[in-house]
Parts: structure tokens; sequence; C-alpha cells
């Protein structure tokens, strides 16, 4: 299979920012969140749970990134391993978009995957969604 | 070696030498689109890119701005070569104007619309649009009842007597500060959702293979498809029929920008909507069945 190819490239005049937007939203998305319970606020409960009284495969994801948050990382890890991973990746990505602007850096870009790639990320990630689901059944009935 | 090719903004693709001349050849990239490969340090136009021929102008090439000289020429062709929504041509049109004719195109044309959306890589235009979209709706929804509830006192409503009243005020023992800051920290978390939400659907939209331009169409298009939510206004009907709209909206902006099939932008959409609301609004129909049920 025909691997993607890595870039590190300027970025063309009036190309979007993806780095930047990215460190934006990120993080205008974390402070929301995190300013809104802190306050107390009331927060969506997971009508998965409440109704049927099983995780649905987002369970946790509050209390992951507040474990998170703190420092908890194995805590974090075990309420929900696939939103610890995301949170983990994001805040990897805006380590690196912090770095990549601050430093007027070129970006990393990759070539258009194949067909072929997209597919087989496609099942991965539909398979990481699904046993992430499955641990998540089974760690809640123990 | 691959070379990038952007236009505008917008990346068209990696390209060998000869693809690029090819397509030079064929008057599918022109000499101002700007080409990129490794070893260089910045974009140059294809015209002083090395190692490829500019072809002579085509003499039966159509003119890209017809002569203004013409009579009625300019009339007659503006509106298609006009750039839409309205909002992307704010600093012209100015605000006011801006805002409203990008809520009429939005809602009753947005197809056209759509299809005249400029893919420059700038975001911060749809971004202001949802902004201020969102300010309006904070505006009508929080802003105004909390706000009669402040002026006319605690004996009036439920939100003066609710937990969450009960815990603000004995925090900051200040409502007229608290309701500012909760629509400020509602405005930016709504933002960064709106980032998050875009993403899902393109991330949905590639995987089935429908996304032909990159993240920020998808982006800008969920952006403006918020000005369907103003519906939501309208008592009782308003906020089903916000809903509809907006994906009704959504769909067709995707389809437009991306190029691709209606049904596999609506799945983009819809997907994510079966799995969060359709699933639930199944439930609830599985369990109130199941209610009656146990009545009989």
């Amino acid at each position: 299979m025909k691997a993607m190819r890595r870039f590190c490239r300027p970025l063309a005049p009036n190309e979007m920012d993806f780095e930047g937007w990215f460190l934006f939203g990120s993080a205008a998305l974390a402070v929301g969140s995190l300013t809104w319970l802190a306050w107390g606020l009331p927060w969506p409960r997971c009508w998965v749970r409440h109704l049927l009284g099983v995780p649905c495969p987002t369970c946790g994801s509050t209390r992951c990134a507040l474990a998170f948050a703190h420092g908890d990382l194995r805590h974090a890890i075990a309420l929900n391993p696939l939103m610890f991973c995301v949170y983990a990746a994001t805040i990897g990505y805006d380590c690196y978009a912090s770095v990549v602007l601050l430093f007027r850096l070129p970006r990393v870009r990759f070539e258009s995957p194949p067909a072929a790639i997209k597919r087989s990320l496609g099942i991965m990630v539909a398979a990481a969604i699904a046993l992430n689901w499955f641990y998540l059944l089974t760690s809640y009935s123990r | 070696m691959k070379i990038w090719i952007n236009r505008a903004g917008q990346n068209l693709g990696t390209f060998t030498l000869e693809e690029v001349q090819q397509r030079l050849d064929q008057g599918q990239f022109v000499a101002t689109d700007l080409a990129w490969q490794e070893g260089m340090e910045g974009w140059k136009p294809l015209s002083e890119f090395p190692g490829l021929t500019i072809p002579p102008a085509r003499p039966e090439s159509p003119p890209l701005v017809p002569p203004a000289e013409t009579p009625g020429a300019e009339l007659a062709t503006a509106p298609a070569a006009e750039v839409a929504p309205a909002w992307e041509r704010l600093s012209e049109v100015g605000f006011g104007k801006a805002f409203f004719t990008t809520f009429r195109q939005i809602l009753f044309e947005p197809g056209q619309t759509f299809a005249r959306l400029p893919l420059n890589g700038k975001l911060g235009r749809p971004t202001g649009f949802f902004a201020a979209v969102v300010a309006l709706q904070l505006l009508i929804s929080l802003g105004l009842p909390l706000g009669l509830q402040l002026a006319l006192g605690p004996m009036v409503g439920a939100y003066s007597h609710s937990e969450e009243y009960e815990k603000l005020a004995a925090m900051t023992g200040n409502l007229a500060v608290v309701i500012p800051l909760m629509i400020i920290v509602g405005f930016v978390f709504m933002i960064g959702v709106n980032f998050l939400v875009a993403g899902i659907y393109h991330l949905v939209l590639t995987l089935l293979g429908g996304a032909t331009k990159a993240y920020e169409g998808t982006y800008k298009v969920i952006c403006y498809s918020q000005a369907a939510q103003i519906v939501s206004v309208i008592p009782c009907v308003g906020p089903i029929a916000a809903i509809i709209w907006y994906l009704i909206a959504a769909i067709t902006g995707l389809q437009k920008v991306h190029q691709t099939e209606g049904w596999k932008a609506a799945l983009a959409i819809l997907i994510p909507y079966f799995l969060c609301i359709g699933t639930a609004v199944a439930l609830t129909i599985f369990l109130v069945a199941q209610a009656q049920k146990e009545m009989r």
C-alpha cells in the first residue's frame, strides 16, 4: 500500500491557517467548558445511561477531561480510553501549533491519501470506537 | 518530485512536473496559480516556476470580466460573478446589510449562495457571522428573559427559584455580573463547539468519499447555515423548524461546496444527528410504547 508522504512547507498566501484555527477552537472549547463546569452550571447528562443504565460510547468524557486537567492520568484513562487519546492528541497538536505559530515555522502537511488509506483509517476509527464502547460496557458491569 | 498547487488559498493537490505542464496546456491551471516543492522557501506563480512552459493565451477563451463599456453587460453578468453570501463582502456592503442579506440568502436560496462561496482560506468572516448569530440568539433566548427577571425581581419566572440561580447568586451575589459572564462563556463555548461539529461532519464526509475540498469549506457551510437557527425564536414550532431549515441549508451547502452527491452530503450531516438525536427519539418512542403497554 502506498504511504502518505509528509511535507514541511510554508503556507500559501490566503491559505487557511489550520494550526491557528485549531488552537483557537480547542482553546475556546476547553476554556468555555472548564469555566462552565467551575461555575457548577448545568451540564448535559448521558440519556443512554440515564434511561437504559448502560454507558454510551462517549460516557465519561467530561470526567476524563477533568481527571486529565488535574493530572490524574491513570484515572482519566480508566474513565474513557478513547477520549483520553483524543485529549492527549489535541494537546500534542496544540503544542505543535503553538510552536509553529510562535516561531513562524513551515507547516507539516500530508499528500492527499489514496482511497485505500482513507478506507483503512475509517475502519480503524470505527474499530477504536467499538472497542472503547466494549471496554466501557464491561468496566461498567464490573 | 511532487509539486503543490494553490489557487487563491485553496490547495488543488500535488502533481508531478509533467502533470502540471499537462494541466497548464489544457487550461486547468493558469500562470498565476502558485506552486511549491521541497527545497523552495516560498510559493511561486507557475509563470516563474522552473521547468514549465506557459502556453500562449487562448484567443477563444472568454474574458474573466466583461468589458465595462458594453451596455448592460455589467448588470447582466455581475450577480453571477458576485461572491456570496453577502457577509463575505462585509467591508463593501456594510454590517447591517451584509448580516440581513446573508440571512435571506441562506434561508431562501442556499443552493445559489453556497455555489458562490469563496474558499480562500479565511475563516474569520464565517466565524464572525456565526458569532453574530450566536450573540443574537443568546440575547433573545437567555439575555431577554434573564434581563426581565432581573428587572422585575424574583417573584416572576421559574429561573429565579432554580438551583442554578441560587448557586450563581450565592457565588457572586450579583446577577448583573453573572448574566453577561454566562453569555460570554456560552459564546466562547459555542464557537469552540462549532469547530468541533464542523470537524465531525468533515470527517464523516471524508469517510464517505465526498470531501473534495479542505475542512474550511465544511466549516464555512456550517457557520453560515447557523443563520437558520434564528427561526427558533418563533414560538412553538420555531425550534423544530430551525433544525429542519439548518439541515437543509447545511446539506445543500456541503453538496455545492464539495461538489458531491446529495446523499453523501446528507449522510455526513445526518449520521451524527442520527447517532445523537435520532437514537434519543427512537428510545423515547420505545419507552412511551412500553409504558403504555404496562398501563394496559
